[in-house]
């Protein structure tokens, strides 16, 4: 309504002031058509007929200070005027709320208390611009916002992949077959690289099995050095040119050991600090449709959970009893396929993947 | 105050004034309003107390991931418009009872829904139905589709949903007549149905439905074993917009002459791969529609367009959509189509045969309204196609030219510089496409699907000209590009962020470090990478880590892949719902992992893998029997495994493909 029914009704006031009075107390003249442009201003004039002179100022809402009202005015200025492009408003737009975060608040809640619904579109539009991309954390500091969420409603999303204790224990057992590896590579890192090819898989993939069931490795590498010895052998044959090829590159070689270090790291810390990647991880999905995850922890009732361990117990026994054979059977595909014995390699130990990349080379040049 | 801002001109001090203090819970919902993109509400719900209720008091519609999780999110959500629950194929009669169920506390979360999607609960019968429509006053739309055990039982629990406008029950294969009786019966306000693949439904229930449901608008029987008297029946549906009758091979023209000067408000037939449908028959649906119809769909069934057809085609002023899929045409016929048919947005062209330049010219000209044009194997098109495309179709947003090679650099020069609007284009099998090529392509910036497969002669630099400039990019096909290498991975990676859906297969040169680029997208859900040799396991982990929202994963022939990469998946990739890792050098304790900890995993393909033994299989399965919906496997392991496995996978609505194919290692 308003507007031009106001300029239609009163042509002869066209330059007619309105009083307006902020929380503060001041007091201040506004153009009639600039002030019009606010409804709730334009409501009052309207209904009680105030504003017509300093003595009866319509007073604004709590929320409009005057350094706030002097912005909104600017705005009312700009639109009200007929005829503008909406190029030209739409730029004027952008340019109005390039203000500091706290301002761009003040003048949402200042544009709501006077009913002004384009300016509140723009600017809630503008915090959301500012919020999109930033982490809960600098949201929480860009806005001066408690950090009072417990763990629990932080964490929610993730508690049943975090908490399989066999990952963790998994994980832990990685990070010292790790440190055993560099350590142990320390110690001989002058010494001849084929006792290097010697190390990977067999002891480490029954190590992670053994110890997923709770028994350490310890010993068992002595107890299948000759087994490795035997498969060495075989594979030697195959593998002939891609150890020189390996002894050249060995500085390389540790670096990328280095870097792996932290890559299994990563996975290391994820049972205990798991919140960040996983939690992303589970809302990502999907446009507009989001998910979390639940509770309900694995859904494994205790009974089950030990039937599984059994199950992997057993699982680890039959595969140590019968891994002579198979990798016999592994290494005979090996002759066609030379990545077969690398493929093997059940453990995180990261030296490998730079042997992959190595031995890809000579593959592709065949 | 931030660090980034300028300082305000006045200083009128508040001390450290809160968003919450300054905003009310109206503005911040408005501002909330705003944020569209998951990740974003995702860190809003993070940020406090206030933000997470305000969260959850503003959703209106949600997709469950992952059944655990339901209870959860019901407890959160309570403004509950729709819900989304295909994805949770284990959804049941249990679950449904529980979170669907009448709470001690009088207000359900469930008196507010609806739109429910249930498709695929294989484990829905009529005792978890008849809880949802109980607690559902407000239900107005439900899917089921797919959920094959449904049968008239829970047809019958269903009928009492009386609020029901839309229905889809697609492939609901234990579905008869008494069924659809019971439902039309009940169901008076049904307007939209969808019966595709029902096939147990004869005409006798089209009948019944035809005369109760007199609301329908919409009526999907495609592919059921109707005969002309189900048309006969549909004529008197007064109301119906649409009617697909796709694959039906026991209608014929007799049977569209029912549909002649009846349904007055019919919008769009689909008559598409219905065998015994030929001109005459489609001459007498147009008859008494001319200015209704829209939406013309006759693809393969007619195999030329002659001329009595293309003069009732004059007729049909208001068509929008015409669909001629497998059809011989000449310059004529679609010069005709052109000329007449004046407001046209999609044409269907695809597989037709005799689809010249000279035809493409005479059918744009003047269609400045045109959308979709599929020209899918349309091989004789050249160019000056193209160049004519250019010229009239400038809203084009939708062009697929699969497998015309003759086109080259010039074309797509003209497309890009003068259809910046595209959206979807398929070069799929264009050897014409280069790198220059591309970079004219990268004009058009709204891009959200590409389509480059077996484009051999583009390489990383076409695709970096690509990836700087179509930013909004979310599907990209680079299925056997040769050329294709890291680097253009690493120009995807930092350009498309947006990406869902990215297809590397066969090609050779790229390795981990590629990957460690795409593991950047954290937005990809759908990763197909068959026979990349080049990358191994730690390629594999950085994808795992990196892409949160991984769901379905091909890595078919990656014989570089071993067991590190797939405990990297099992560890981090808890979204994944797809797998393929036949020919996999992974062994027994690889497998059992991912399949133990993979809590979402529905389908798996396991074919070949050489060093998983029995056991290996047999454990791997047995721990995963209650959530796998499909699996594949080599047929030597259908006497191996215990029958008490496959009783069991069985029995959890597990469906098995046996295939007969000999390890060979290519």
């Amino acid at each position: 309504m308003s507007e031009c029914e106001m300029v239609i009704i009163k042509p002869e006031v066209m330059k007619s002031y309105i009083w307006l009075q902020t929380a503060d107390g001041s007091i201040q003249q506004v153009e009639e058509e600039v002030a019009m442009f606010c409804p709730m201003i334009c409501r009052e004039i309207l209904q009680t007929g105030m504003g017509s002179s300093k003595n009866y100022a319509i007073s604004l809402p709590q929320r409009v200070n005057p350094s706030i009202l002097s912005l909104i005015l600017d705005y009312c200025r700009f639109h009200q005027v007929p005829g503008r492009s909406n190029k030209e408003r739409k730029s004027f737009d952008e340019k109005f709320i390039r203000i500091d975060t706290k301002r761009l608040c003040e003048l949402t809640s200042a544009a709501d208390s006077l009913q002004l619904k384009p300016l509140v579109d723009l600017t809630s539009r503008a915090l959301a611009r500012m919020i999109e991309g930033k982490s809960p954390e600098e949201i929480r500091e860009t806005f001066h916002l408690p950090d009072d969420l417990t763990e629990e409603e932080k964490l929610e999303p993730l508690r049943n992949t975090a908490d399989d204790p066999r990952i963790r224990l998994l994980n832990r057992l990685y990070a010292r077959k790790r440190k055993e590896l560099r350590e142990r590579e320390k110690l001989k890192n002058v010494e001849v690289e084929e006792e290097r090819v010697d190390e990977r898989s067999v002891d480490d993939l029954l190590s992670f099995i053994n110890g997923g069931v709770g028994d350490s490795k310890g010993g068992k590498t002595a107890k299948h050095k000759k087994k490795n010895r035997r498969r060495k052998d075989q594979a030697k044959g195959t593998a002939l040119n891609n150890v020189s090829k390996i002894s050249k590159k060995e500085p390389e070689y540790l670096s990328s050991e280095c870097n792996n270090g932290e890559a299994g790291n990563i996975i290391e810390s994820s049972s205990s600090k798991t919140s960040k990647v996983q939690d992303v991880a589970v809302d990502s999905l999907g446009p507009k449709v989001e998910f979390d995850d639940g509770d309900i922890d694995d859904e494994l009732d205790p009974a089950m959970k030990e039937e599984l361990d059994r199950e992997v117990e057993d699982f680890a026994r039959r595969l140590n009893s019968d891994w002579p054979e198979r990798m016999q059977e592994i290494l005979s595909l090996g002759q066609e396929r030379r990545h077969v014995p690398i493929s093997m390699n059940g453990n995180g130990s990261s030296r490998r993947y730079t042997r992959l990349e190595q031995r890809c080379t000579p593959m592709d040049a065949h | 105050m931030t660090i980034t801002m300028k300082k305000p001109k006045s200083t009128i001090f508040i001390p450290s004034p809160s968003l919450l203090t300054v905003l009310t819970e109206d503005l911040l919902l408005r501002v909330l309003d705003n944020l569209i993109d998951s990740s974003h509400r995702k860190a809003w719900r993070l940020v406090c107390k206030c933000f997470l209720r305000l969260e959850s008091l503003h959703r209106k519609a949600l997709r469950v991931f992952r059944h655990d999780s339901l209870p959860n999110l019901l407890r959160r959500y309570r403004l509950l418009e729709l819900l989304d629950l295909s994805v949770c194929p284990r959804v049941d009669d249990g679950t449904i009872a529980f979170s669907f169920g009448a709470e001690p506390g009088g207000f359900c979360w469930t008196r507010r829904l609806t739109k429910l999607v249930l498709s695929r609960a294989c484990g829905l019968r009529s005792s978890g139905l008849e809880v949802v429509v109980k607690s559902c006053p407000s239900l107005q739309e439900i899917d089921l589709s797919y959920c094959l055990g449904l049968g008239d039982r829970e047809a019958s629990a269903l009928s009492r949903a009386t609020g029901l406008r839309d229905l889809k029950l697609v492939k609901c294969l234990g579905v008869t007549d008494v069924g659809l009786a019971k439902i039309a019966i009940g169901c008076t306000k049904l307007e939209r149905l969808s019966l595709k693949w029902c096939l147990e439904i004869t005409d006798l229930g089209i009948e019944l439905l035809s005369k109760k449901s007199t609301g329908l608008r919409s009526l999907d029987i495609s592919y059921l074993k109707v005969t002309n008297n189900s048309l006969h029946s549909i004529s008197y549906l007064r109301k119906l917009e649409s009617l697909s009758v796709v694959g039906c091979s026991f209608v014929d023209d007799d049977g569209l002459l029912f549909l002649r000067n009846r349904n007055p408000h019919l919008q769009s037939i689909d008559v598409s791969r219905c065998e015994n449908v030929t001109l005459s028959g489609l001459i007498s649906v147009v008859e008494g529609h001319e200015e209704s119809l829209l939406q013309l769909g006759a693809g393969y069934c007619c195999s030329e367009f002659a001329a009595p057809f293309l003069n009732q085609l004059k007729e049909l002023r208001n068509l929008k959509s015409i669909r001629i899929d497998g059809a011989r045409v000449d310059d004529f016929s679609l010069g005709t189509i052109g000329a007449n048919c004046k407001h046209l947005v999609e044409v269907g062209l695809s597989k037709c045969a005799g689809v010249t330049d000279g035809g493409i010219a005479e059918l744009v000209v003047g269609h400045a309204n045109l959308k979709v044009l599929d020209l899918t194997c349309c091989h004789l098109i050249t160019d000056a196609s193209l160049s004519a495309i250019s010229a009239y179709c400038t809203k084009l947003v939708c062009l697929k030219l699969e497998s015309c090679d003759l086109i080259t650099q010039k074309g797509l020069e003209q497309l890009g510089s003068s259809c910046s609007l595209l959206e979807e284009l398929d070069l799929t099998d264009c050897s014409g496409v280069t790198d220059m090529g591309l970079k004219c392509l990268s004009t058009c910036s709204e891009l959200l699907y590409l389509k480059l497969g077996l484009c051999v002669n583009i390489s990383d630099k076409g695709l970096q000209h690509v990836a700087s400039k179509c930013t909004k990019l979310r599907e990209l096909d680079l299925y056997r590009c040769t050329g294709i290498g890291d680097d253009g991975l690493a120009a995807v990676s930092t350009g498309c962020k947006k990406l869902k859906k990215l297809n590397l297969s066969y090609c050779m040169e790229v390795s981990d470090r590629g990957l460690k680029y795409i593991s950047n997208l954290s937005d990809l859900q759908d990763l197909e990478m068959r026979r990349l040799l080049k990358i191994s396991s730690e390629g594999l982990m950085a994808i795992a880590v990196g892409c949160k929202s991984l769901s379905e994963l091909d890595i078919k022939r990656c014989y570089n892949i071993d067991d590190v990469g797939l405990l990297a998946l099992a560890q981090y990739a808890c979204n994944l719902r797809q797998i393929n890792l036949s020919y996999c050098p992974v062994s027994d304790a690889g497998l059992f992992m991912a399949m133990r900890n993979l809590k979402c995993l529905q389908d798996a393909k396991l074919v070949h893998l050489a060093h998983v033994s029995l056991e290996g299989y047999e454990l791997a399965l047995r721990v995963s029997c209650g959530r796998l919906k499909k699996l594949k496997l080599v047929s030597t392991l259908k006497d191996l495994l215990s029958s008490n496995l496959l009783q069991i996978l069985k029995a959890q609505g597990c469906k098995i493909r046996w295939m007969e194919k000999a390890l060979i290692l290519v």
